[in-house]
């Protein structure tokens, strides 16, 4: 690992841990993951359950129906459309419901404008949401007198589907409880997190225990960097809703974020002690915190029973995002060889195409060009609905892997512009921008944020220092680097360039000469790489000709072959790349 | 049992005019998955009654719910609030065969008193629900939960309570009784069907309480009692909506039924109470269709009643002075007392501000 390979590393790590993020909730919907516990007996369901569920849908329909044309009423129908999406037909339930809303449309002459049946409306509303007419639901709603649940029906569903303005105009429309809950939504899912906060600060304060609004709260005090003020809203959710799972894995994933490891081990403990199922999903934010712990074993007995759990709960989702990081703790820990693991990754693929997570372990899991053939696929069939930030990371590796500087420095800022806090993003767009593209003015905005925003992060700190000593400021990369230097030999390294940017030569090469033996000692067999780099930057710095080019040389680290298969790795394609732009000889010595 | 308007059913072809014992049958009053009932005359009395006749070929289920309704209306007999059984018996109808030949075929049947029609025909339109006064509609509850008292009091759990199983007997005095007892449990009797039964219950899903519908149904005691109570809240909601209150809640019951059953398989018990913040939205929906004056107290029973958790359904009141009441349903009654006095009151100011106005102008 060279002086300036610390990208590699970081987005290496096994303590990394992709997974899906907590999004806002749907206030009053129901709950997608409520807590779970153990079943006192467990139950096989057999035939006999099956049939008696089909009976009582066949006879929750004939009923319906035979009510529904023995008196034909928005009643009736709304219930009739209930039973038939109960069956499965969307089409149908989506005909009745609009029946149900045209005759309460009907009935409003003959009540002076008044609507008697809110809530038949309401049901074929959401029955009509349910079966994606949300156009129809609309026009109906547009000329019924709504009330003020109906009208936060509307504003919910509507926000689902992110129709934002429409639903704003429909919460705004309400003057009373659930306005606040269900405007905050809104604003939260607007990015407008400043007038969420007061709009869900006053839902909390009419009903404490409202665990949706705790929960927005908390997304939109996160986003807006308030952590702590985010941790205490989650924790109220968790503790409002204490059977609301979703609320439970949100606090532990903020806790996870603020590296609060032994908090989430405590609060997983806390849960499994009140009698909640060892699901897949608590399991992993258990095992991210042994990961991040670099108690690896544990972690990865962890994730083994999280993949069992959600095989047994016939979570796909979860089991694909498991499994992939599986294989990726194994790769980066040596267990397995990379070849191997992106073939078990590709395989892993093709059973679960519609999983982003797969294949962002199949692009940190590859560090050979060859490897770019099989995760390009891969990326092609996922591209369209991964998240912008995922779809820039892969982009941004391809091209790394490639060799293509030009590309990856603007994948790179394409993904630290989608996820300004991501330190792996951070990392990358100053290897790339920086070292890369030569763009030293915007890799020095990047670092001048990192010393403010991440000032304990030894990996974005050694890059600051590289990027301050090749822009003339070797003072202050001394400065910052020297908290780092122990036990840690990049850091070393790069202080070396430090001093080598203020022209002590001397200093300068005998700290990579420690760092090149602190290397071989840690195992690290890339001191081709080191050398290569310590030539890029002699040149870049203008060493052979502001000093005696002779002394220079004797100091400098002893040029080492490179490896066999070099054009196979970014590392060296980066160099060859940049050595090509300065016309410098190929492979780059001293 | 609806009394709605009937498609042709051949039995109730074949019955209509025939006489069953001393009792004339003279016309279809309603069909359920066990037969039908028809409105009859006693030949000798002239009394009308309702029979309830098991068609041949019913179900084994349909067959054990018949007998089952039979012997629980007889141990029931003194209570007022359940519908009255008279007597119940055998005979046979004759049956033309294709080639004219009249086959006698045997038939089944219980003779209940007559009512005036089930209670979900004063809903189900929502034009005739409105008309349906606020305290009328309280006092129709009101019966009903005595009619569940009643039974819980002779150790008997209805578990099928809806607004279809309520038989108006005196639109004058607003008085139900409660009626189909198929699916009622005795509750000292030992468990009788297989425990899938029990998770999921029987019947219509729009009434089902959220239990069943998470296949998380008990088969003790408290469950059946929870399950009743769960009913009784859903009456209310059906009477200022129209809707059960499951329907109401928990949306697309097929979703809910397939996690349900991927949560067993997997060995894992969903907690009910993640549901509250949902029940609570919709009850307010609920509420928000009542008079102001007893949005309050409606909102503190149906939130009593209707907690998606069965267990708390049986803690019963949360006012102080309701503590020391043994009878878990007596504060339910009180408090619908109350709703009603408050109805009166404002009733009587507004006529009182009328005749000032009247007198003024």
């Amino acid at each position: 690992m060279g002086t300036w390979g610390t990208l590699e590393k970081k987005i290496e790590s096994a303590a990394l841990f992709v997974s899906e993020a907590s999004s806002p909730v749907t206030p009053g919907a129901p709950p997608v993951e409520t807590g779970v516990g153990r079943r006192e007996v467990g139950l096989e369901p057999d035939g006999a359950l099956d049939e008696l569920i089909a009976s009582n849908v066949a006879a929750t329909l004939e009923t319906a129906q035979a009510l529904a044309q023995a008196v034909p009423s928005s009643t009736t129908f709304a219930a009739w459309a209930v039973a038939l999406e109960g069956t499965g037909n969307t089409v149908g339930a989506g005909d009745r419901a609009s029946e149900a809303l045209g005759r309460c449309v009907d009935q409003l002459a003959e009540f002076d404008g008044e609507l008697i049946d809110p809530l038949s409306a309401q049901l074929a509303l959401e029955v009509l949401f349910r079966v994606d007419r949300a156009d129809d639901a609309v026009a109906y709603a547009s000329q019924l007198p709504l009330g003020p649940q109906q009208s936060l029906v509307m504003a919910a569903n509507l926000a689902v589907l992110g129709r934002l303005d429409e639903a704003r105009t429909f919460a705004e429309s309400v003057d009373g409880p659930g306005r606040h809950s269900i405007l905050g939504y809104v604003l939260v899912l607007a990015h407008d997190y400043h007038g969420a906060i007061s709009h869900l600060r006053a839902a909390l304060r009419g009903a404490p225990d409202d665990a949706d609004s705790a929960m927005n709260l908390s997304i939109a005090l996160w986003r807006l960097g308030s952590h702590r003020k985010a941790l205490s809203a989650a924790l109220q959710a968790t503790r409002a809703g204490s059977a609301r799972m979703d609320a439970v894995l949100h606090y532990l994933e903020l806790l996870l974020e603020e590296k609060e490891f032994l908090r989430v081990d405590r609060e997983v403990g806390r849960q499994f002690d009140m009698g909640a199922a060892p699901t897949s999903r608590l399991l992993v934010m258990q095992a991210r915190a042994k990961l991040a712990l670099d108690d690896q074993d544990d972690a990865t007995r962890l994730l083994e029973r999280a993949a069992t759990a959600a095989r047994e709960a016939q979570d796909d989702d979860a089991l694909a995002e498991i499994r992939s990081n599986l294989v990726r703790i194994r790769a980066v820990r040596g267990k397995i060889g990379r070849d191997d693991a992106l073939r078990q990754l590709a395989a892993l693929h093709a059973n679960h195409k519609t999983s982003d997570v797969v294949v962002v372990n199949m692009a940190q899991v590859a560090n050979r060009k060859h490897h770019v053939m099989a995760l390009r696929r891969a990326f092609d069939e996922i591209a369209e609905h991964a998240s912008p930030g995922r779809r820039a990371f892969i982009e941004y590796q391809i091209a790394n892997l490639l060799g293509d500087n030009e590309a990856a420095g603007a994948k790179a800022a394409e993904w630290v512009e989608l996820e300004p806090n991501n330190t792996y993003a951070i990392s990358a767009a100053m290897v790339s921008i920086g070292t890369g593209l030569e763009r030293w003015d915007d890799a020095t905005r990047l670092a001048e944020r990192v010393l403010v925003d991440f000032p304990d992060d030894s990996v974005l700190i050694n890059n600051v220092g590289y990027i301050f000593a090749m822009t003339g400021r070797g003072d202050e990369a001394i400065r910052v680097l020297e908290r780092f230097v122990e036990g840690y030999f990049v850091a070393q390294a790069t202080l070396g360039l430090a001093y080598l940017s203020k022209g002590e030569i001397e200093t300068g090469m005998s700290l990579y000469r420690q760092a090149a033996i602190a290397a071989e000692r840690a195992g690290d067999d890339d001191d081709s790489l080191m050398t290569a780099y310590q030539a890029l930057v002699v040149r870049r710095l203008g060493l052979l000709t502001t000093h005696d080019p002779m002394k220079v040389r004797a100091l400098a680290l002893p040029a080492v072959p490179m490896p066999d298969d070099w054009a196979d790795r970014s590392e060296y394609l980066r160099l060859q790349a940049l050595a090509k732009k300065h016309k410098y000889l190929w492979p780059l010595t001293l | 049992m609806s009394a709605a308007a009937l498609p042709i059913d051949p039995w109730i072809a074949l019955l209509t005019g025939s006489a069953l014992g001393p009792y004339q049958l003279v016309r279809p009053l309603g069909r359920g998955n066990f037969g039908v009932v028809f409105d009859a005359t006693n030949a000798t009395s002239g009394a009308r009654v309702a029979i309830k006749i098991l068609v041949p070929g019913a179900s084994t289920d349909a067959v054990l719910d018949f007998d089952n309704e039979g012997v629980l209306l007889q141990h029931l007999d003194s209570c007022e609030g359940v519908i009255g059984y008279i007597t119940g018996g055998s005979d046979t109808v004759p049956l033309l065969a294709g080639s004219g030949l009249s086959v006698p075929v045997a038939v089944r049947y219980h003779v209940l008193s007559i009512a005036l029609g089930s209670l979900d025909e004063l809903i189900l339109d929502p034009v005739e629900r409105a008309k349906l006064p606020w305290e009328e509609r309280l006092r129709l509850w009101r019966s009903a939960v005595i009619g569940a008292r009643q039974m819980h009091a002779r150790a008997v759990a209805h578990r099928d309570l809806k607004c279809s199983n309520c038989l108006v007997l005196d639109v004058k005095k607003s008085r139900v009784k409660l009626a189909d007892l198929g699916r009622a449990k005795h509750l000292t009797e030992a468990q009788t069907r297989p425990i899938e039964h029990y998770l999921h219950g029987r019947g219509d899903l729009r009434f089902a309480p959220p239990e069943c519908l998470l296949l998380q149904a008990g088969a003790e005691v408290d469950h059946f009692l929870a399950a009743d109570y769960y009913g009784l809240g859903s009456l209310l909601v059906e009477l200022a909506t129209g809707q059960p209150l499951t329907s109401l809640t928990l949306g697309d019951f097929n979703t809910v039924i397939a996690q349900s059953r991927a949560d067993l398989q997997a060995g894992v018990h969903r907690d009910l109470a993640g549901l509250e913040l949902r029940y609570r939205s919709v009850l307010k929906s609920v509420v928000e269709t009542m008079p102001k004056a007893i949005r309050k107290d409606a909102m503190v029973l149906l939130t009593s009643l209707c907690h998606p958790v069965p267990e708390k359904r049986l803690i019963g009141s949360p006012f102080s002075r309701d503590r020391l009441s043994k009878d878990r349903l007596e504060w339910v009654l009180r408090r619908i007392d109350i709703m009603i006095r408050r109805l009166e009151v404002d009733a009587l100011q507004e006529r009182r501000q009328a005749r000032r106005q009247k007198a003024a102008a």
